[in-house]
């Protein structure tokens, strides 16, 4: 993920001095990637069509006022502040419509899956409502962290760098997540159960 | 390796970023701990529920999304003010009309300032003439005499002594070519009065005194007498 398109650092130049084109190349390039974070963390279109609205906007206001140090690291920077625009959006909704909410959103999104069969799409159905019962019961940030683990495939070091946290600390909530899931879904290895404390 | 140790490295293990001596080092602990071994099933486990869920991602309105944000980053267009609606030269020509006005005033202040301050001030205007400027000189001594006892504030008086000594010099100059020696001598005693008078430090007594012998001295017709009056002092002239 840090490795930038290169050709990047042209666009940004010129975004900066509020070239309207060079934004909108820049949004061509990246808007697929985020739109998948924010998908995958609120599970409904249109909250993850504001969420990307939200970054863009963020990123393009900030970058006339210079705010990004290293232009080389554009995409870095843009997926951090899609990860705190989804983050600020779960909290705010959450507050607005409680845990009931969200939970309802997060298991009416399932939609867009292949066809299976009967038996099997209905067991598929049925494990993912638990699944989501537990993600939605996850703090904003482990929720973030689940997310960027499992869907967007990042490595301990890149969430660490992108949440601003140390690496223990990911670890240390991922560990929590997954446990709060194993115990939701009654998942065990066959051993004893640890606990990362 | 240690159990916690283990737990530590599991999700580095997972990224492929074990370097390879501690990665033998996890993979016997795993061989050797049934515990250990669990907890990364466990794991492995939870980590492929969540991988269950349908990896399709729909597509976002891109035309739309992008409209909305182009619209919140266009620069807005700042509202000009009335009075910077006004049109430039209306107030460019305001401006020098302005300063043209402020310039004058400050040119009479500046070198008309006696006429400046009298017109209209109330104050009465020093006499040009020598027995003119004496019926003038008493009372404002004599006022400013009085003035030292009630402790009242002194620029008042200090400036009027000023004046008379500007108007004393113009005197002087003019009996510059008078053949009436006496009067050039008085008018010199005067100014020495006056400038006394300008550096009086109304609160010590002795000053006062120094003046009054000044006044007799130079046989200025005038004197100044001081006495009490209950709790304070009164000086007249």
């Amino acid at each position: 993920m840090r490795q930038m398109n290169i050709q990047d650092e042209n666009w940004v130049a010129l975004a900066r001095s509020g070239d309207r084109a060079a934004m909108h190349e820049l949004y061509e390039r990246h808007r697929t990637r985020i739109f998948n974070l924010a998908y995958r963390y609120v599970r409904n279109v249109p909250d993850a069509e504001d969420i990307l609205q939200e970054t863009f906007i963020k990123a393009f206001r900030s970058l006339e006022k210079s705010q990004l140090d290293d232009e080389t690291y554009f995409s870095t920077w843009l997926y951090r502040i899609a990860v705190n625009c989804a983050m600020d959006h779960f909290r705010r909704q959450r507050r607005r419509e409680g845990d009931d909410g969200w939970h309802r959103d997060l298991l009416a999104s399932e939609e867009g899956a292949a066809p299976l069969s009967p038996e099997a799409a209905c067991l598929q159905q049925e494990t993912m409502a638990r699944v989501q019962q537990v993600l939605a019961g996850l703090s904003s940030r482990k929720r973030m962290i689940v997310v960027l683990r499992h869907y967007q495939q990042l490595k301990i070091q890149e969430i660490a760098g992108l949440l601003g946290c140390s690496q223990g600390s990911v670890k240390k909530q991922l560990f929590q997540a997954l446990a709060q899931l194993r115990v939701g879904m009654n998942v065990s290895g066959g051993g004893e159960c640890h606990e990362m404390q | 390796m240690k159990c916690n140790e283990f737990r530590d490295l599991i999700f580095l293990y997972q990224d492929g970023v074990l370097p390879q001596p501690e990665m033998a080092e996890f993979a016997e602990h795993r061989r050797s701990c049934p515990a250990c071994a669990g907890e990364l099933l466990a794991l492995e486990k939870a980590g492929a529920l969540l991988a269950e869920r349908p990896a399709v991602v729909p597509t976002a309105d891109w035309q739309r999304c992008w409209q909305t944000i182009a619209a919140a980053v266009a620069p807005r267009p700042r509202p000009r003010t009335a009075w910077l609606a006004f049109p430039r030269w209306a107030l460019v020509t305001a401006g020098f009309l302005a300063f043209f006005i402020l310039g004058i005033a400050f040119a009479r202040l500046d070198f008309f300032p006696a006429k400046a301050r009298t017109a209209g001030s109330g104050e009465p205007a020093f006499a040009s003439t020598a027995q003119d400027y004496f019926s003038l000189l008493q009372p404002v001594m004599a006022e400013y005499g009085n003035a030292r006892d009630a402790g009242a504030p002194t620029p008042e008086h200090a400036d009027l002594v000023r004046r008379l000594l500007n108007d004393l010099y113009l005197l002087k100059l003019r009996a510059e070519n008078s053949r009436d020696e006496g009067l050039r001598l008085l008018l010199g005693d005067v100014e020495l009065v006056l400038i006394e008078m300008a550096h009086l430090d109304r609160s010590r007594p002795e000053d006062v005194r120094r003046l009054s012998e000044l006044i007799q001295e130079k046989g200025i017709p005038m004197q100044i007498r001081v006495f009490k009056s209950k709790n304070r002092k009164i000086t007249q002239i």
